[in-house]
């Protein structure tokens, strides 16, 4: 999808935005008439849309915490098993 | 159909795939992809494993399936379910709404910030949400200005139980009848169950249903749209109905028992520090409680116990040891009455799970004993699911925990006696005869 504006705008979106699906940088691109083009550096022209810097930077905090909250509920209802190795398990996949 | 890049944002609980109503949209055309009456389920290009095992599972829908099964990560609806009004231009949000006042607005013309925080930036006031106002123009490929609106947006997240991990998919759709149905719904299942919602297993279903929607000229005609259903798992439903038709009783079924209870009040049970009983504090707690309020056992329990299958059980001036039934609702009755508002702690829901099993020391299957009577005595495979006051009446004025010399807990005998009665029952309801404990 091609994200053609006005390279004010463009300047703004590549400083407070990123690629709404991967959250990677995004990159201008100089276009006739003074616009420009905005695309991800990794989806390039398959940039979908874009999303805050800062929403992707909290969610990506927030995530922390929701790992470990759904962890253990997936643990309390038994779908995923807890690891149960030995204390001997582990020194010796450490190397002692 | 794979989507790229969703899992490279750095997430630890990551998104791995989404889960839509519609088509893919025809990139020749400026229109929503067509409804559709099944789910498509895009995942991310490197969940190769997740998609072939959604794949597998799902084999027998051909790519098509009309329902999932699903779980919901937490319990706060807001943490995992966003239903907005928004508006999108040149790929990014311009607009969000509550339907009353803008949560977020930008000026499409010059990228500037009006609302932030549901706060208008000069006013410092709510700037009010009005529908048929645009939020903005944006210019089409013939060089014509056209309106933005404000249009809805619901997301859920949900976990394939099947895949075991924590990770999640996106259920999105933008049908206000969609948002409206699964707000409802979820905020039921949670009312249904205490608050809890999470680890429910959920079926997400695609249902056909007939709604008003406009004509090209305006005018409405009713057609048939699938919207999205989210139904709860047909046996945790029978559970949690049994559990609610009980607690709606009068007096949760006790309200007809005489005022001569033989669990008479007492003092406070053990906390958790005190059951640590290092100092020997919880012996004195518990022994003071209903010692002496107990008669002598009667010789022939399985008697009584054969009794409480076919007709109802005496609840008033039975003899301990109490039959089953009787049991259960003199616990129920003890706690409604006593400790309608106590809380137990984890450290005391331990406590009597050990207490359980002690009584079943030296069985195999101790282990699946406690869970039987778990679930005759409380209704539930887990005692975190058991209601409180239950608890607390079971743990203090029916086992009474003691330790004996040697430090170990050791529980009423009467209470022994009446657990293998418990479990001859449970024996007796799942079809086996009586038989020597």
């Amino acid at each position: 999808m091609s994200h053609v504006m006005h390279y004010l705008l463009a300047e703004q979106i590549v400083s407070d935005y990123c690629c709404s699906t991967c959250w990677g940088h995004l990159v201008e691109y100089i276009e006739p008439g003074g616009m420009s083009r905005v695309e991800c550096h990794q989806c390039g022209a398959e940039t979908p849309g874009f999303v805050k810097k800062n929403y992707a930077n909290r969610r990506r905090n927030d995530s922390f915490s929701e790992k470990a909250e759904v962890e253990a509920l997936l643990h309390q209802i038994g779908i995923i098993n807890q690891d149960k190795r030995s204390a001997a398990d582990i020194f010796k996949e450490l190397g002692f | 159909m794979s989507i790229k890049g969703l899992t490279d944002r750095g997430l630890s609980f990551p998104e791995i795939g989404q889960i839509r109503k519609g088509a893919k949209k025809d990139p020749n055309k400026n229109a929503p992809g067509a409804d559709l009456s099944y789910f498509r389920v895009e995942f991310d290009e490197r969940e190769v494993k997740a998609a072939e095992t959604f794949g597998e599972i799902y084999k027998e829908f051909e790519g098509k399936p009309t329902a999932i099964r699903i779980i919901l990560p937490f319990n706060e609806i807001e943490k995992m379910w966003d239903a907005w009004l928004e508006a999108y231009t040149a790929g990014r949000m311009v607009a969000r709404a509550d339907g009353e006042y803008y949560v977020y607005l930008i000026d499409t013309d010059t990228g500037e910030l009006l609302v932030k925080n549901g706060i208008d930036i000069k006013t410092h006031m709510p700037r009010p949400y009005s529908e048929s106002q645009p939020v903005g123009y944006y210019v089409d490929g013939k060089g014509k200005k056209k309106p933005i609106f404000c249009k809805p947006s619901g997301r859920l997240k949900v976990i394939l139980p099947e895949l075991a991990r924590a990770a999640y998919l996106t259920v999105m759709t933008t049908s206000v009848h969609d948002i409206a149905n699964i707000s409802d719904q979820l905020r039921a299942f949670q009312a249904l169950n205490n608050g809890r919602i999470a680890g429910i297993p959920l079926i997400l279903r695609r249902r056909p249903k007939s709604i008003s929607t406009p004509n090209a000229d305006g005018t409405r005609a009713r057609r048939v749209k699938w919207l999205i259903s989210i139904e709860a798992d047909p046996e945790w439903v029978k559970a949690a109905l049994q559990e609610t038709k009980r607690l709606a009783l009068p007096g949760n079924g006790l309200a007809l028992l005489e005022s001569d209870n033989p669990l008479a009040p007492h003092d406070e049970p053990p906390g958790p520090e005190e059951l640590d009983l290092d100092e020997g504090e919880a012996e004195g707690d518990a022994g003071d409680v209903t010692e002496g309020q107990f008669t002598t056992p009667e010789p022939e329990a399985e008697k009584s116990q054969g009794e409480t299958k076919s007709q109802p059980a005496p609840l008033n001036g039975a003899q301990r040891p109490y039959t089953a039934d009787v049991l259960r609702a003199k616990l129920i009755e003890r706690g409604n009455k006593d400790y309608p508002d106590k809380h137990v702690s984890k450290e005391q829901i331990g406590l009597l799970a050990h207490l359980l099993d002690i009584c079943f020391a030296g069985h195999d299957d101790y282990d699946l004993r406690r869970h039987a009577i778990q679930k005759y005595l409380f209704g539930v495979e887990s005692l975190n699911d058991a209601p409180p006051p239950t608890l607390y009446a079971a743990l203090n004025a029916w086992l009474m925990p003691k330790k004996d010399s040697g430090g170990e807990y050791r529980v009423d005998p009467m209470a022994v006696t009446e657990i293998n009665l418990v479990y001859a029952q449970v024996l007796k309801d799942q079809g086996q005869l009586a038989m020597p404990l």
